[in-house]
């Protein structure tokens, strides 16, 4: 058993594939610790026999609970990853989640809700591997009194061409082995931060929210949104917002008061990190 | 004259960059929003559970005019966001 510690949440790992228990330990390994318990008890098994040798195949398990189809056992570390955001998205019910990265420098925090291909990922695992510290890929962890985003030990999910423009920009930076061929393309994870890194981060306050859209060739273009639109945008992009009930919309309605909000198209990285340095941050 | 207020757990949150009002129903939980025809031109005004409300009170916060302001209220009411407030007399 391997004990996965992503600082919010703890996860015990019994995986049948000898490959994912290694990738864990290369993305994870410096947050091990044995002691202490654990929020979700977590297996990678082959389903069958059959599907040990014929084709094999793999199926997550949180519990009792398969929330994936079997898949591939050549995408078993990208279905780790998966099966991990299942277990958060589906059992957080006291914080907001919403689905969005969460950069932060000087303590102030950006966070960028986004659809697939919006280059989010890029541009996070881009700014994280420079002088931001990187929050979360995936989602926003918003404590829904204060309205404070929570930091998450995880690595970055690069898909398709993204994984080598980041392994040509950062090459000293943890690959996991690319898995082919997934519902989403070619995904690698790349490792932005240490656990000593990470243990310094405290809860930041969320100063902007930037909804980012990569259009390529672009100049950097920024609008201005109204409350209203980044309101709805926002929840419609929370996993837990009715869960929550009226919490989830008090939390979102906080968030929005003690923002800046903008939507950006973009195609040059410097550009936005300029823009979010010297503009957002300040 | 019916007076009108909040279902219990619901909320009506007006955007303070006058874009509109954001209301999640106490009653079955949906969130919906209302445009402002006037962005940029915010009237403060206190909304929570012992507020009264009614038409016009939409019209001047959204802009709206009468018959929209009543067809939106309305709205609210048969949606259950909104819930008349029945005055007891004293002397039945």
């Amino acid at each position: 058993m391997q004990i996965i510690d992503t600082g919010l949440y703890r996860f015990s790992l019994k995986s049948d594939v000898k490959h994912v228990s290694t990738v864990a330990k290369s993305l994870y390994s410096d947050s091990w610790d044995l002691d202490g318990p654990v929020d979700f008890s977590i297996r990678l098994v082959y389903e069958s026999l059959l599907r040990r040798f014929i084709k094999p195949q793999i199926s997550f398990y949180s519990d009792q609970h398969s929330p994936f189809k079997p898949l591939p056992i050549s995408q078993a570390a990208a279905v780790l990853e998966w099966g991990m955001n299942w277990c958060i998205a589906a059992h957080e019910f006291e914080r907001l989640l919403i689905h969005s990265a969460v950069l932060v420098k000087n303590g102030k925090a950006i966070i960028f809700p986004a659809l697939p291909g919006s280059g989010k990922s890029t541009l996070t695992a881009h700014l994280g591997l420079s002088d931001w510290d990187i929050y979360s890929d995936e989602m926003a962890i918003i404590d829904t009194s204060t309205s404070m985003v929570n930091p998450l030990f995880r690595p970055v999910c690069l898909k398709n061409n993204s994984i080598d423009l980041i392994k040509a920009w950062h090459p000293e930076a943890y690959f996991s082995p690319i898995c082919k061929d997934t519902q989403k393309g070619d995904v690698a994870h790349v490792k932005v931060l240490t656990w000593e890194q990470y243990q310094k981060f405290d809860k930041a306050q969320i100063v902007a929210v930037v909804f980012p859209k990569y259009v390529p060739e672009s100049e950097l273009k920024i609008y201005q949104l109204t409350q209203l639109d980044a309101f709805n945008t926002l929840s419609k992009n929370a996993f837990n917002y009715n869960v929550l009930g009226a919490d989830g919309f008090d939390a979102v309605a906080r968030v929005i008061k003690s923002c800046r909000l903008f939507e950006i198209e973009y195609s040059d990285l410097n550009e936005v990190n300029d823009f979010l340095s010297e503009d957002v941050i300040g | 004259m019916s007076y009108y207020s909040l279902t219990p757990g619901s909320r009506v949150y007006l955007f303070e960059d006058g874009s509109g009002i954001g209301i999640y129903s106490g009653y079955d939980s949906n969130t919906f929003f209302i445009n402002s025809r006037q962005l940029e031109n915010v009237k403060k005004v206190e909304l929570n559970l012992e507020s009264t409300f009614d038409a016009s009170l939409l019209q001047s916060i959204l802009g709206l005019d009468q018959s929209e302001a009543e067809f939106v209220f309305h709205d609210l009411v048969e949606k259950k966001v909104l819930r008349e407030v029945v005055e007891f007399d004293a002397d039945y």
